[in-house]
């Protein structure tokens, strides 16, 4: 039965993603901008747009380069960037580690803060450490992305000086040789400490900046879901039988609480990886929201299907995860 | 309820000992890499600049921004530093041109080597040339296929008798001043042909790898460029071409947002800065730890007027009209706070031929009876395409508001239509745009760059996108693009000038600068209007 879910999951995946692949297509195709205009720059003389269109096959009916571009992709090839020329599955590797480890440094922010201060406000509710959560939260899900990143940069960086600046590492840190793309695996997989601490650091900010709104959210939803648990029967019952406070609240009332902060993670990571564009833009982070927003400019259309096609892909495998997080948080629910 | 409170208590304060804990891990991590204002190492420069836009590090194929090319690479002849209107020696140490102007043979210095120790021969020059025009979808291709050497014909066109001797025969005539300097470009320069072969796959004239490694005989290589976050260039200790430079490591780190850069600029952890607003700049240049740099750069600001989409710039009498309309003073001053020149000749500043005249200035009177005269004393009313983000350091939107009230005031109804330039250039291209503020910087800095796309209209550039065709002009220019430097080429060029002008649908507005924010560690700044910042010559204390 499972492995049937799992495999039906799959297939629903396949089609979402073929159906995002067509929109995506139409939609960057719709604009009347020609991506070779930005490729070749403002000045290049017109025979060379007409010629770079021709080696890019922009000149072939629409349909077929759809088609063309559905066979590339088949065969695990996303395509051939028309801003940088280079394969766009090559920029997206080049990329997306930087924004993988942010949004994962973001998570772990956001979860380990969001859980514990959920669970005490919901066993604290109405009390002021309640009203002062639910404020924090307030402000973590409407204070925009750039003007916490502006705020935070004015008083960590530019005022205490107790953080560092923009960037992944500082300029004078000699960068480790790439192996996973990530700063904070490849200091350590090089052995150099200096430079892990030193990306740690530059890693602190924009991950909290970026965890902040979902932090919010955890705190909102963990707060809610926790609140009915306890009312309900079975912890009644296990406190009538003694058993420890501590107990009851995270064994028998959290575990049953979960399931909707679970879901609310799974959700909040595929906003997480798309909020990164702002962060990404304001700490000068090489990830792939800065390669995002560069190919819409450029009116990139390989690198704009590529990135959709791998943000609906994360966001699809991810959300597969959560729904087999259920069945083990809940032996109840069974596919 | 007492053991309830005491184990609450306790559960609470095992939760609020974590999170505590975890800000005391990162507070620690974070000891004392915050940063003061330290300056670092003398030999290391870091740039804190946007470098989203560099798409290849192949000198063969760089169009946008050529200056780490520059760096990494030697050309046969090169520019003077900061002037661009001289051609100096560099890898050829003499050379000669035939009677007629149609064949060049460049004499090579003896033992010139790449970094990796290879001596640089004839041979090389003849296989860098042959890849740029070789190399699919190459943009830059055309500043040597514009000359007549084509993939077809360049093993004959372009030769190396010898180790030490090129020959380049012209099937067309070019003007000299205007073949040297793009002879002078990076995109002519010299790749160690032996590397790039090692590396060719799949008939890619080596491009793959070429494109973020470095096969030259500059001053510096390329360590490292990790795209979307730095470039960093080292020192090449086998660089022979002159004194070495005195900065051994130089780190281009990409920071788009201009409040970053400042940011990173006061705390000491970048030398240099290229993209602060004005504003910035005027807190910086009343701080005596910094300074403003800046040199005026080979490009012009302009509107262009559709002479066919739009009835009323048919007549000629209406581009007199906005030309006396606008305040150019202005914009330079207030607008731009003086970072810019004035100039409404189609030669900027720092070129051949260059004209100093500014017949122009607001003269709202006239510019109506000129409209009055032309028949549109009521005005008109014209879509003016306006690209997305900034112009010369301002908000495009800021200069597209000032032309529009500019225009206004003569009864022009402007609707700027702000577009990405991937949209605006599909319109401008296809002669569909009505009004069009742009730039054009050089490609090469010769007046031929700006009198041919500005004036000839089977160049299918400018000219051709504002539907604009002159014949008479078009000859002139076509005239002064073959004629060698001198006095007979600065009149002519003195003559298109004035006939732009006074006679063509191109309003200059301005000559932007080039400028540079740095802390006053850095000394002996010069700056070239192409490749920026000289790298060879500056040095911090």
């Amino acid at each position: 039965m499972f492995l049937q879910f799992v495999a039906r999951r799959l297939m629903l995946m396949l089609l979402v993603l073929f159906g995002i692949t067509l929109i995506t297509f139409v939609v960057s195709h719709v604009v009347p901008a020609d991506p070779v205009a930005a490729y070749v720059g403002s000045q290049a003389p017109q025979g060379v747009v007409e010629k770079v269109r021709h080696e890019y096959g922009l000149d072939q009916p629409l349909p077929e380069q759809y088609l063309v571009y559905l066979g590339g992709l088949l065969r695990g090839d996303l395509g051939t960037s028309i801003h940088d020329d280079r394969p766009v599955a090559t920029d997206i590797a080049t990329y997306f580690p930087a924004t993988f480890e942010l949004a994962m440094a973001a998570m772990v922010i956001a979860i380990v803060l969001g859980l514990p201060i959920g669970v005490i406000v919901a066993t604290r509710k109405d009390k002021l450490v309640d009203h002062m959560a639910r404020a924090l939260s307030l402000t973590g899900v409407s204070l925009p992305v750039f003007f916490l990143a502006l705020l935070l940069l004015a008083v960590f960086y530019v005022k205490l000086g107790v953080l560092p600046g923009p960037g992944e590492l500082s300029p004078y840190t000699q960068p480790p040789p790439r192996v996973t793309g990530m700063m904070l695996v490849d200091t350590l997989l090089a052995g150099d400490l200096p430079a892990f601490q030193d990306a740690f650091s530059h890693l602190v900010l924009p991950a909290f900046v970026l965890g902040f709104a979902t932090t919010g959210i955890i705190v909102r939803m963990t707060r809610s879901s926790m609140i009915e648990a306890l009312r309900q029967d079975f912890v009644r019952t296990a406190r009538a039988k003694g058993v420890g406070r501590y107990r009851v609240v995270v064994v028998h009332a959290l575990r049953n609480a979960m399931i909707p902060t679970v879901t609310v993670i799974g959700l909040a990571f595929g906003s997480l990886l798309s909020g990164a564009v702002l962060t990404e833009t304001i700490f000068s982070w090489p990830g792939l929201g800065r390669y995002a927003t560069e190919s819409v400019v450029t009116l990139d259309i390989p690198a704009i299907m590529g990135v959709t096609i791998v943000a609906a892909f994360t966001y699809s495998v991810v959300n597969l995860v959560v729904d087999v997080a259920y069945a083990l948080l809940d032996p109840r629910i069974t596919y | 309820m007492a053991p309830e409170c005491v184990s609450a208590r306790r559960y609470r304060g095992r939760a609020f000992c974590a999170i505590f804990g975890l800000i005391g891990l990162l507070a620690t991590a974070c000891g004392g890499t915050g940063g003061g204002a330290t300056p670092g190492p003398s030999t290391t420069l870091v740039d804190a600049t946007n470098i989203s836009a560099i798409v290849t590090l192949d000198p063969n194929q760089s169009y946008e921004d050529l200056s780490y090319d520059h760096d990494m690479y030697s050309t046969l002849v090169t520019f003077n530093k900061a002037d661009t209107t001289k051609v100096v020696p560099s890898v050829a140490k003499t050379w000669n041109m035939s009677s007629d102007g149609m064949s060049w043979t460049f004499h090579l210095s003896k033992g010139v080597t790449f970094a990796n120790g290879d001596p640089l021969t004839a041979s090389d020059f003849v296989y860098s040339i042959e890849r740029v025009v070789n190399l699919p979808k190459n943009p830059a291709a055309w500043l040597v296929t514009q000359m007549g050497i084509t993939s077809s014909n360049v093993t004959q066109q372009v030769t190396a008798p010898d180790s030490s001797t090129v020959q380049i025969k012209l099937t067309q005539p070019v003007a000299p001043g205007a073949f040297l300097d793009i002879i002078a470009f990076p995109t002519t320069a010299i790749v160690d042909s032996k590397v790039v072969k090692q590396h060719e796959s799949n008939g890619d004239w080596g491009h793959g790898w070429l494109d973020d490694h470095s096969a030259g005989s500059g001053p510096f290589v390329l360590d490292r460029w990790d795209r979307g976050s730095q470039i960093v260039l080292k020192a090449n200790p086998r660089y022979d071409l002159g004194p070495r430079p005195s900065i051994t490591r130089a780190v281009f780190s990409n920071v788009t947002e201009s409040s970053a850069q400042y940011d990173l600029l006061q705390k000491g952890q970048a030398d240099v800065a290229t993209g602060l607003t004005y504003q910035q700049m005027a807190q910086l240049a009343g701080n005596s730890k910094y300074k403003v740099v800046s040199q005026p750069n080979l490009s012009l600001e302009y509107i262009g007027l559709d002479v066919k989409n739009v009835p009323a710039f048919a007549n000629p009498l209406v581009w007199q009209a906005v030309k006396y309309a606008i305040d150019y003073k202005g914009i330079v001053q207030q607008l731009l706070s003086g970072n810019a020149i004035l100039n409404q000749g189609i030669v900027p500043k720092g070129m051949q031929g260059y004209d100093s005249d500014l017949p122009f200035t607001q003269d709202v009177a006239k510019a109506k009876s000129l409209l009055q005269q032309a028949g549109y004393g009521s005005g008109f009313s014209v879509d003016m395409l306006v690209p997305t983000g900034d112009i010369s350091g301002i908000p495009a939107s800021d200069m597209a508001s000032k032309i529009k009230s500019d225009l206004a005031k003569i009864g022009i109804t402007v609707n700027p239509r702000q577009l990405a330039a991937s949209q605006l250039y599909t319109t401008y291209r296809a002669q569909q745009a009505q009004m069009v503020l742009a730039n054009w910087s050089a490609d090469y800095p010769d007046p031929d760059d700006f009198a041919k796309p500005f004036g000839d209209y089977g160049q299918k550039s400018l000219a051709w996108r504002l539907n604009w065709n002159d014949p008479s002009l078009a000859q002139m220019v076509n005239k002064a693009g073959t004629l060698p430097n001198g006095p007979e080429r600065n009149n002519l060029y003195k003559q298109i000038n004035e006939y732009e002008m006074m006679r063509g649908p191109f309003v200059i507005l301005y000559q932007p600068l080039l400028t540079y924010a740095m802390t006053n560690h850095m000394q002996d700044v010069s700056i070239n209007p192409i490749f920026g910042l000289d790298l060879l010559s500056v040095s911090k204390q």
